[in-house]
């Protein structure tokens, strides 16, 4: 069976439409009718708590996973007509993680990133090699060029697979928890980097955050998930707050401004949520304990 | 101390041929190596007119050309197959423990072979008599097997391949071991062929292996910068623009054919595909660009080492050449570890 190909020279547009998804041993849909449209050249926030299919939902947008129920259409095309090199010239993935006994240099990492633009058993141009270096310099990862990746700190492999994926040429970046394992001051440099990207070099950037404020900060659109649904979709400016905060992650947030750049920041209302949480433990004990005696007679 | 990729690849070559002179004058009967090498030029279309061999006896000729010449090229076609698929398997498995043996190829090729000896096929046509012929069929019928069972939820899952290439494994040598405790006249001929000999080479075993050889180099050479790209996860791979599933399959039954071709001609040796590419690793590095071709080699020099060994130490008889390459292989792969592990190489 032959695809038909589609060599779009840009993507502009991404339509999810009812858009589900449960695996086989899964109870319930890890993904629940999701509609959305991803525009170029806008930096996107997927939060949401654990399990709430922010990563399936990369991972379809990704090809990673196909597409059991509803459709994913790039320009209109629907996404399982694209062969994976076709989609890797437009998508790129930062990944999180790298196998264990994963052995290559820095650079010969980031250089991987060529394979879907370069033409089969040809070497890499000079001119791919000059993409590497650039990549390697835009994240600054030159220095560690003949280190072995693996032993790099977490920060400065994140750089370098970010690197790698800048290499791709690739308009659209999609990161899974780009920040989650960096320390303060290396997180906001890679959303630093991340938003200079999406700004001065057009490139659409898709992220899934735990990092509230680091949302609200950097995001111009966020997608809200909750359960599987995609419950919020739209403006970071309009949707973050309390309220919607609230409904997505079930503990209040207090809403404050910063002291110095006027920013707003959101914070969780620590003791309030607790004693929430205890007083709803305390009821599900009960009632434990009242399905026990039910058992017992 | 730092060698070029290409000046490295010449100087193994180079290896290689001084490695087949050398085994093909030292035997039984000696030869003299500077004899040796005219004998082997003037089997060479055009060039080989112009020498004379009049001061070489005529057996010597014989021994050479006919019997020593097909057993050498045999040995290195078998060593290169056995590491070339040895690299690959470590490679889409990303398991450094993957080796032929570990999907349960050679045991489905030694009671293909066990079955055929008991039965008494052995008649010979083509020169792959009925004992290769049923084990390259037990070969494949066993990696079929591991197939089915391994990518029936159909995706790939790295462990559940191993998991059933070793079960199938440990099965069908139980069987081995019950078929020659019932025939046990024939124990001594299924034993011998579980360790693997190079002893009945012949021409037509030698064109039979390079054609499984040669596909093998163009099944996988090609794909070399795929593989790298492979070792980053299959997620990763994906989104870089490799077809991870179909890439695996290829490569599995690339290497189980070369793996079925090299135990049918040689019977089971173990060792070689697991080791070569992990000591080759230690100078190329992890590409597979370089590691590829230069695992062919030296594994064909190792094989062809140990195969000279085995039909020299204690001549006339024959020490089976499996127990050469372990025992030659071992101790020298362990010093390299010993020794990268301190510098922290080996991951």
């Amino acid at each position: 069976m032959t695809k038909p190909s589609h060599n779009i020279f840009q993507v502009d547009y991404v339509e999810v439409c009812d858009l589900s998804w449960q695996p086989p041993t899964a109870p319930q849909l890890l993904l629940n009718h999701i509609d959305c449209r991803l525009e170029k050249g806008r930096f996107y926030g997927i939060i949401g708590p654990n399990g709430s299919g922010k990563t399936s939902l990369i991972r379809h947008l990704l090809a990673l996973k196909s597409v059991q129920s509803g459709s994913i259409k790039i320009q209109g095309v629907p996404i399982e007509s694209f062969s994976k090199k076709q989609l890797a010239r437009h998508f790129a993935y930062v990944a999180q993680k790298i196998p264990a006994n994963y052995a290559f240099t820095v650079f010969e990492t980031v250089a991987m990133g060529l394979y879907a633009r370069s033409r089969f058993f040809e070497a890499p141009s000079l001119q791919m090699l000059e993409q590497v270096h650039e990549a390697m310099i835009a994240t600054e990862t030159y220095r560690y060029k003949d280190l072995p990746f693996s032993v790099l700190s977490g920060g400065e492999a994140q750089r370098v697979l970010l690197a790698r994926a800048i290499a791709q040429s690739a308009e659209w970046l999609f990161l899974d928890e780009p920040v989650s394992n960096l320390d303060v001051s290396h997180q906001v440099d890679m959303m630093e980097k991340l938003s200079s990207l999406c700004r001065n070099n057009g490139k659409t950037i898709v992220c899934v955050l735990h990092d509230i404020n680091l949302a609200a900060r950097y995001c111009d659109s966020i997608l809200m998930m909750k359960e599987g649904r995609l419950r919020y979709c739209g403006s970071s400016n309009e949707l973050l707050n309390p309220e919607q905060l609230r409904d997505i992650f079930d503990i209040s947030f207090s809403q404050l401004t910063h002291p110095r750049t006027s920013d707003v920041i959101f914070v969780p209302d620590y003791n309030l949520s607790t004693e929430n949480q205890k007083n709803q433990d305390v009821l599900s004990i009960e009632k434990d304990v009242t399905d026990c005696d039910t058992i017992q007679i | 101390m730092k060698i070029k990729p290409p000046l490295l690849t010449i100087l193994l070559t180079i290896l290689l041929a001084i490695m087949v002179v050398i085994a093909l004058s030292v035997g039984a009967v000696r030869v003299q190596i500077r004899d040796g090498i005219r004998i082997l030029m003037s089997a060479i279309p055009y060039l080989g007119q112009r020498i004379s061999l009049e001061d070489i006896p005529k057996s010597h000729e014989t021994i050479i050309l006919s019997i020593r010449l097909p057993r050498v090229l045999l040995a290195g076609l078998v060593g290169f197959g056995l590491s070339l698929s040895g690299a690959v398997l470590q490679g889409v498995l990303r398991n450094p423990l993957a080796d032929p043996q570990v999907l349960g190829i050679s045991s489905g090729a030694a009671f293909g072979a066990a079955v055929a000896i008991t039965f008494g096929l052995t008649y010979s046509s083509f020169g792959i008599g009925g004992i290769a012929g049923a084990s390259f069929i037990g070969a494949l019928g066993t990696i079929f097997c591991v197939w089915r069972i391994s990518f029936s939820a159909g995706k790939s899952s790295l462990i559940g391949i191993l998991l059933a290439g070793i079960a199938l494994s440990s099965l069908l040598t139980s069987a081995i071991t019950m078929i020659m405790v019932f025939d046990r006249e024939k124990l001594e001929k299924v034993y011998m062929w579980m360790l693997g000999s190079f002893s009945a080479a012949g021409s037509l075993r030698v064109i039979f292996m390079s054609f499984f050889a040669v596909i093998g180099m163009l099944g996988i050479l090609p794909f070399s910068r795929t593989l790298d790209i492979m070792m980053t996860g299959d997620d990763a791979a994906k989104s870089m623009g490799v077809d991870v599933e179909v890439m695996r399959r290829w490569m599995i039954i690339v290497s189980s054919l070369i793996v079925a071709a090299c135990v049918s001609v040689s019977g089971i040796i173990g060792f070689v595909g697991l080791i070569i590419p992990h000591v080759v690793r230690l100078i190329s590095g992890p590409g597979h660009r370089r590691l590829l071709p230069l695992t062919c080699v030296v594994g064909a020099i190792f094989m062809i080492a140990c195969d000279t060994i085995a039909r020299t130490i204690a001549a006339p008889s024959e020490i089976p050449v499996g127990a050469i390459t372990a025992v030659l292989g071992a101790p020298y792969f362990l010093f390299l570890l010993a020794r990268s592990t301190r510098k922290g190489a080996i991951r």
